[in-house]
């Protein structure tokens, strides 16, 4: 941990970090020149920023509930983001993703208890694409009661999403007590806050809206080879975002977050399922809470381009790593083909895979003073003698719940019978079916539905487009 | 655990039917005891207890293990309670002379060799607290057993349980004995067990196979012609 540090310093100030220019009177006024677009921060700098950072701050749910708590070793799923292709479940090819696949996502999502908050999770491409990172939050506020983890395209798009939240909170004010949402914002990698993420996290900053850095190295293709290395890089990136956002809004929430992954050496793409991808997010995760920051991982995904084996596997096996992580935000869930393609059956496979890590972590627990006389075993076996009869007990009855987690239909554990079994892709389909008959639209006031279109309509008219309707 | 009770009106006997159905369903024997004694004591047709409140609660409590909703330890603690409920308002019809219809009498015991009883128990639970007559032979029964107690109670079907496939083949033995002892087919046998597919079933001309409790009535219902069971 030390010399992650230790070198991530080091790289603020040599080579130093690319910045955009919307940031240059914030470093200035700090005394940090700009030179060719580059700054070199300081290590007392950071460290100063690192001081006014929230170690932990909570999302609200519309009923104003905190249902989302980023810090400490909490850890939550969100669906990922963000998708131009859906996999069409009767052709199983992917096709362009549209508005209603993102509302089938969300409704599935928001009946899940796996999913702590939504995502925007597609693009829709049947909205116009100027306001199209508009368009996606406009579409999951209708739909969702729950938080959600967002992000803009434009540094004009963000202000609107802004005002949608604002619109759906009351008044700016309630935003900042009671924040509905987190923006992500990247960098890219190498060690560049490009013009329009230095731009977004001043604007997130200043708005008090909170902001998740997403750094993305990809472990030797743009960071380097060894997986210690890219933590490294990632550090730094993350470092140099935090230092900007603070200086513009000292106390603003920040996450320490992040889709790390390695640089396949076959395909040049950045394979999601790979486990050295996860090491990279559950390394990173472990530097941001070594600094006591809120944490955030990318996760749950696949590289495979259907619902799988390949994709059950690897979406499994990095919700586990994750949740052992004490990640506080795994986004992924869904997703396959490397974060290209979104799939509503996968997401339903995903939160078993999800609730099972939720239970792995709760571990096993000694129930002293509600079981059995605060024995382990010894007074259940007063009860039965060995008559083996524990399914009788009243202790079973009371506790089983919370012993075991009690899977849907989507994982198949019933004996052969005389129908013939189906395979998992099936059941997923039919899950989501029900849970989509199951789900009910929040009611939303006239007022607050009217202020929504406004908005919509303004953004589209600022891009200069008709809407149409 | 939320089950929404059935609704039958708001006379007082229907507030009593409500009553005992719910402690069916929440699987609490005491609850279903006081009610029994309750039912006895206002002069009630204990038959009607039975049909109208304390059996349509197992019913729906099958229906909702069936769906997924209720599990193992929620279906046998209903089945407890159905119990309790029957041995107070046994005495009172025999009193009458209103005897609860015996929907089957049933010999139910694990293959020889086999000493895993849990499914079998469960069976036995649910077809007895849902009017079947069980004579539980136990594990690890001989197939000559099987056919002393079949032939003795005069019984209409035969259950045998092997959880091993090493022991299913004792399902075979006990099929076969009842065939030469020619019990069958005047007598069904039936066969359940996690190895246990329509397959084997058919293969060793077994009248048909449940995968768990619930689906046993189901089937031990249809052998009797009485078909699905209704609340």
């Amino acid at each position: 941990m030390g010399r992650i540090l230790r070198e991530a310093f080091e790289l603020l100030t040599n080579p130093g970090v690319r910045v955009g220019s919307a940031v240059v009177e914030v470093l200035s006024s700090s005394g940090v020149e700009v030179h060719d677009g580059v700054a070199r921060i300081p290590e007392a700098l950071v460290r100063q920023c690192l001081e006014s950072a929230p170690r932990d701050f909570y999302l609200y749910n519309r009923q104003g509930e905190r249902v989302v708590h980023y810090g400490a070793d909490d850890v939550q799923f969100d669906p990922g983001s963000c998708c131009v292709q859906m996999l069409d479940p009767d052709t199983m090819e992917a096709r362009p993703s549209e508005t209603r696949d993102l509302v089938r996502l969300v409704q599935v999502a928001e009946m899940l208890p796996q999913f702590a908050a939504q995502s925007t999770a597609v693009v829709c491409s049947d909205a116009p694409s100027a306001i199209g990172d508009l368009y996606r939050l406009f579409v999951v506020l209708q739909h969702s009661d729950k938080p959600v983890i967002t992000g803009s395209f434009s540094a004009a798009g963000l202000a609107g999403m802004i005002d949608l939240l604002v619109a759906d909170s009351g008044s700016r004010d309630q935003l900042r007590r009671q924040p509905r949402a987190v923006f992500d914002v990247c960098p890219s990698p190498p060690l560049n806050w490009s013009e329009f993420g230095s731009h977004n996290l001043l604007d997130l900053a200043r708005a008090g809206v909170p902001a998740e850095i997403v750094s993305m190295p990809l472990a030797g293709g743009t960071a380097p080879v060894t997986l210690a290395g890219s933590v490294t890089q990632h550090a730094a990136e993350a470092l140099a975002g935090i230092t900007l956002h603070q200086l513009a809004g000292p106390g603003s929430p920040i996450v320490w977050g992040g889709a790390p992954a390695i640089f396949d050496m076959r395909t040049g793409g950045a394979p999601m399922g790979a486990v050295e991808t996860a090491m990279l997010n559950m390394a990173c995760a472990e530097v941001g809470k070594h600094l006591s920051l809120p944490t955030h991982g990318y996760l749950v995904a696949t590289d495979s381009k259907f619902v799988d084996a390949q994709a059950g596997a690897e979406s499994a096996r990095s919700a586990m790593l994750g949740a052992l992580a004490g990640i506080n935000m795994i986004s992924g869930a869904g997703m396959l083909e490397s974060l290209a393609c979104h799939s509503v059956e996968k997401l339903v496979i995903d939160a078993e895979s999800i609730a099972s890590a939720q239970r792995l972590t709760r571990g096993i627990e000694i129930r002293d003073d509600e079981a059995a006389d605060g024995t382990l075993a010894t007074a259940m076996f007063a009860q039965t003698g060995l008559s083996g009869e524990f399914l009788k007990l009243k202790e079973t009855r009371a506790l089983f719940r919370r012993e075991q987690y009690l899977p849907s239909p989507v994982i198949d554990r019933s004996a052969r019978g005389s129908e013939p079994p189906s395979d998992v892709f099936t059941r997923a389909r039919a899950r989501v079916d029900e849970l989509v008959s199951k789900y009910r639209k929040p009611s939303l006031s006239e007022n607050v539905l009217r202020k929504f279109q406004a908005i919509v309509e303004r953004e589209a008219n600022q891009a200069y487009i008709v809407p149409c309707g | 655990m939320i089950v929404k009770p059935i609704s039958v009106g708001g006379s007082l006997s229907g507030q009593i039917f409500q009553a005992m159905r719910q402690s069916i369903i929440d699987g609490t024997p005491d609850k279903a005891t006081e009610l029994a004694r309750e039912a006895v004591a206002i002069g009630l047709d204990p038959l009607e207890a039975v049909n109208l409140g304390f059996a349509a609660g197992i019913k729906f409590a099958g229906d909702q293990f069936g769906c997924g909703e209720m599990f193992l330890p929620d279906l046998l603690a209903s089945a407890e309670a159905m119990k309790a409920a029957i041995k107070i308002l046994e005495p009172e019809m025999l009193k009458r002379g209103s005897e609860r219809e015996t929907l089957g009498k049933i010999v139910l015991g694990t293959a020889r060799g086999d000493i895993h009883d849990i499914g079998k128990n469960l069976v036995a639970t649910i077809l007895s607290a849902s009017g079947f007559q069980i004579f539980d032979l136990g594990t690890s029964v001989t197939p000559e057993q099987f056919v002393a107690k079949a032939r003795e109670v005069d019984a209409d079907i035969v259950g045998i349980s092997a959880l091993l496939t090493t022991t299913m083949a004792g399902q075979k033995a006990v099929i076969d004995a009842l065939d030469r002892s020619g019990l069958r087919p005047r007598v069904k046998a039936i066969i359940g067990g996690a190895a246990v597919t329509s397959k084997w079933a058919a293969e060793i001309g077994a009248d048909g196979f449940s995968r768990n409790a619930i689906d046993a009535l189901e089937l031990a219902r249809n052998l009797m012609g009485k078909g699905p069971a209704s609340a």
